[in-house]
């Protein structure tokens, strides 16, 4: 891939307004869910309380906004990116969109009026069972989940068939060429973010496989047509299905890393045999680790348990010692270019591996004991979101505003990217802090001894949002030329 | 790792340990992004620090895993570590309350909490008198999960609810005296 | 609800004439067209069916009962019948509107603007909804009928954007208006749906006041609103999935 071809090409300039409405649409949400995850800092640090019932349901509204929203924002920056060397359907991507603000809205109407407030992990019974809503809000946040599960195939469906199609066959968009016969070389072999696509697509297709099979029983039992879905069942399906998501969106993000970093390197980022092999592997290792959310139902098998703690260890491999090493030896004596969308995927790279050593400590099965449902959690997987996949989509998402409306970035940009990885950083250090004092996840109300971590945290999360703020709105500032550059086609 | 439960208070150093040395590392890459070396020069220490790293990564994990393997906190291993359990608690968890059959255990000996739910999943969490989670377990419907735990020391120990259950989840609180 | 739409059907005269006469008249102008499409026949026949069991069929007197079949009525007419509508009218403009001259046509298109038609059904939705109007129509038999009249003329006007009909009918032209248009529109029937399904008393005193009682009244209006909620995601998921277009 040449790292200096322009984004917008003849034919790529509808897939590029569709990433631009994925990603804005997907960070928008972001940013609004962000706002609430304000409120319960703030609630949990004592200084402004809101109802149990309120928090709930924000916690709950949070959740579920962020994970698609962010895997959302991704697939728009990788549709994108891939765009330049494959030929995607707009319409496909429009399709989706329907499809997952159609969910989204459903999940809003439970919360809002319907009171829903079974977090966004769904896990049953408690969706049916939660006394402070009806069943119907259930059965309202389950579809929306469902409608959300429809646009992942949509998407994952047209990336698959504009990677192969491009690629001459699957063997070809999976890199296969260069997997298997290392030592020929392979001068057309899929470029990295074509590669990536396949996998996360194929990955995308699998895992709603896994949420049908966790929604389709719980519809029947709201139904009447099935009395009780078994809770060990329930529990590993909707784990794995949500473990995958979470999971597959920092590869998503990964994948638009692959493609944009090179550009400020001004070197290519090449399907070597390590990247071919780790992101072939990925397709399996991914589902693997979901068993380390069960650690703690000691009726889970013990092998899904020892699965669970070595798939965890195993996605370290592929993540770090490919991606994040290619990530640095591709800007070490680079001559990099610094812009803010350069530094927040270097921070996005720092804040996957902090983020991934937080998770493997937790991923052992002993230390899970004392961790499991502390803010340990929510601190590595808002490391991994904040610092990691929102780090990089919005980066990507300034790249290509000011890409396509000519814009230069000014120094207070850069300074922008900065501060927000320092309030990041500071917010997921007092949850990391939390969680070595047992503080419990997911409660409302936090005990005075609690207090002062959340409330050592407000500095760093206003940070964070007025960096945010900075950054969205020289994107917002550029959006209109980007826009309708798309229309006018290179010049 | 100590069987009887691991010190989070250890996890958090060693992620800042770890953190720390991982920040040095992507500092030192940062201040060496401007232009330099070329990209192929580079190849064969990239090559070469990627084989080291998949031999490090190899061995520490495995030697993590088999260490941790002792510490298991499920029945069978803990009642080989501690000892058959000595007294059993029957522990109900229900939206939103605890119904312990015993609220009173000795201690120095192994206890077993036999833990379900009449409801939606909860979690049973042990928190120590200085507030340190010691251990816990979940609480499923239709499931009776065995936890065995040795308190090493007398006082009020809190039972708190750890897996969230509903708008009163966070008050679902109740004592245990170990004597 | 099958059962109900499938038996009790009873044939309205002057109802039943109207749509004879639409229909037959339809077949003709269709005759007559360039390039008749089979798709548009059905359609449009397909949508006077949909008008004829929704006033004639069982559904019709229970709705005085039960606001379920009230909403299963009236998704029947905006939901199915009016779209329907839509698919089907491109050999009707196409022959009769040059015929009606430029002011019609340009009264026509100005209805159409996907800005106005999406105001005027949604004015039209949450107008009929509002309590004091919905308890009036269904104590006033000829009040009801004009209602059902407004809610299909109503979204008839929301779905024709999605088709072109030459100049005299506006137009979405992206799939960004196009999305928008249905996200926003999906939000007005999606909110009245969850705000009756979610409310903890009944909402319509028609419905409150009948003998079964209030209890009964609440399950029934919670489960129109799911009804509500739930088909207008399918429809307007659907009609994305449909309408999008590659540019």
């Amino acid at each position: 891939m040449d790292p200096n071809a322009p984004t917008l090409n003849a034919t790529n300039g509808p897939v590029l307004r569709a990433a631009i409405v994925y990603l804005v649409a997907g960070l928008g949400t972001v940013a609004v869910m962000g706002l609430l995850g304000v409120l319960m800092r703030l609630d949990h640090g004592g200084v402004l309380m809101v109802s149990p019932d309120w928090f709930y349901r924000i916690m709950t509204l949070h959740g579920a906004g962020m994970i698609p929203g962010l895997l959302f924002a991704s697939f728009g920056g990788l549709a994108a990116v891939v765009s330049t060397e494959a030929r995607l359907s707009s319409r496909a991507l429009w399709v989706g969109l329907v499809l997952y603000l159609t969910g989204m809205m459903l999940v809003v109407f439970a919360v809002v009026p319907g009171r829903f407030a079974a977090g966004w992990t769904v896990l049953d019974p408690l969706p049916y069972e939660g006394k402070t809503w009806t069943l119907s809000a259930g059965v309202v946040a389950y579809a929306g989940y469902l409608f959300t599960a429809l646009a992942i195939v949509v998407v994952c469906a047209s990336l698959l068939r504009a990677t192969t199609t491009a690629c001459g066959g699957a063997r070809r968009a999976l890199a296969w060429d260069v997997l298997f016969h290392p030592r020929r070389p392979s001068p057309d072999a899929a470029h990295p973010p074509v590669l990536i696509a396949t996998v996360v697509s194929i990955v995308g297709l699998l895992m709603v496989v896994v949420g049908l099979a966790y929604l389709v029983p719980l519809f029947l039992e709201a139904a009447g047509a099935v009395r009780h879905v078994d809770a060990l069942y329930s529990k590993n399906a909707v784990l794995l299905f949500g473990h995958t998501m979470a999971n597959l969106s920092v590869y998503v993000s990964a994948g638009v890393v692959y493609g944009t970093l090179p550009r400020y390197a001004h070197r290519p980022w090449k399907t070597t045999w390590p990247v071919a092999l780790a992101w072939n592997s990925i397709i399996l290792l991914i589902f693997f680790p979901w068993s380390h959310h069960l650690y703690e139902d000691f009726v889970q098998p013990l092998g899904l348990q020892i699965l669970g703690n070595l798939g965890s260890f195993a996605g370290g491999f592929p993540s770090f010692i490919v991606t994040i090493v290619g990530a640095l030896a591709l800007v070490y004596g680079a001559g990099l270019e610094w812009s803010p969308a350069t530094i927040l995927m270097l921070l996005g790279i720092w804040g996957w591996a902090f983020g991934g050593v937080g998770a493997l400590l937790d991923a052992i099965v002993p230390v899970n004991q004392v961790m499991h449902n502390t803010m340990w959690v929510p601190a590595h997987f808002h490391t991994y979101n904040m610092v990691g996949v929102a780090a990089f989509a919005w980066a990507y998402l300034y790249h290509l505003t000011s890409e396509l409306s000519g814009a230069r970035h000014r120094w207070m940009g850069r300074w922008a990217a900065w501060l927000y990885g320092i309030g990041a950083v500071g917010t997921v250090l007092f949850f990391f802090l939390e969680g070595a004092h047992s503080v419990p996840r997911r409660y409302a109300i936090h005990d005075a001894a609690w207090q002062g971590y959340a409330r050592a945290a407000i500095p760093f999360v206003a940070l964070m949002v007025v960096a945010l703020a900075w950054l969205g709105g020289e994107v917002l500032a550029r959006l209109g030329r980007a826009w309708r550059r798309t229309h006018v086609g290179p010049v | 790792m100590n069987p009887n439960g691991v010190n989070p208070l250890a996890v958090w150093w060693i992620l800042l340990a770890l953190g720390a040395a991982w920040t040095v590392v992507w500092g030192w890459v940062l201040l060496h992004a401007g232009p330099g070396c070329s990209y192929e020069a580079t190849a064969p220490t990239v090559r070469r620090l990627r084989r080291i790293l998949f031999v490090v990564f190899l061995v520490t994990f495995g030697a993590v895993f088999a260490a941790s393997l002792r510490a298991y906190p499920y029945f069978r291993f803990r009642s080989r570590s501690l000892g058959s359990p000595v007294a059993t608690v029957q522990v109900q968890a229900s939206q939103w309350s605890w119904d312990l059959s015993k609220t009173a255990v000795p201690m120095g000996v192994p206890v077993e909490f036999a833990v379900t739910s009449q409801d939606v999943n909860h979690g049973l969490a042990i928190y120590a008198p200085d507030g340190r989670l010691l251990t816990q377990v979940q609480a499923m419907p239709g499931y009776t999960n065995r936890l065995v735990y040795r308190f090493a020391a007398p006082g009020t120990y809190t039972l708190r609810c750890l897996e969230y259950c509903g708008v009163f989840h966070h008050i679902m609180v109740a004592t245990l005296t170990v004597q | 609800m099958a059962a109900v739409l499938l038996t009790g059907w009873e044939w309205h005269p002057v109802l039943v004439a109207a749509l004879a006469v639409t229909g037959v008249g339809y077949v003709a102008i269709w005759r007559r067209g360039t390039a008749p499409s089979r798709a548009a026949l059905l359609a449009w026949q397909g949508g006077l069916f949909a008008i004829a069991v929704a006033t004639c069929s069982g559904v019709d007197p229970l709705s005085d009962a039960r606001l379920s079949a009230h909403m299963v009525q009236h998704e029947l007419l905006t939901f199915l019948a009016a779209p329907l509508l839509v698919a089907g009218m491109r050999p009707v403009t196409l022959a009769l509107l040059p015929r009606l001259g430029f002011p019609l046509a340009r009264w026509g298109h100005a209805l159409t603007r996907p800005r106005t038609a999406w105001m005027v059904a949604a004015a039209v939705l949450w107008g009929w909804h509002w309590p004091p109007a919905y308890d009036y129509a269904l104590a006033h038999p000829a009040v009801h009928d004009v209602e059902h009249v407004t809610l299909l003329m109503a979204y008839t006007l929301y779905w024709s954007p999605f088709t072109p009909f030459g100049h005299a009918v506006a137009a979405l032209r992206t799939d960004a208006a196009r999305t928008l248009y249905l996200a926003t529109g999906g939000a007005q029937s999606g909110l009245l749906g969850a705000v009756l399904a979610f409310a903890g008393t009944p909402v319509y005193r028609h419905y409150a006041a009948a003998p079964t009682g209030g209890e009964v009244a609440l399950a029934d209006q919670q489960l129109g609103g799911m009804i509500m909620l739930l088909s207008g995601a399918v429809v307007f998921a659907l009609a994305g999935a449909v309408t999008m277009r590659d540019e």
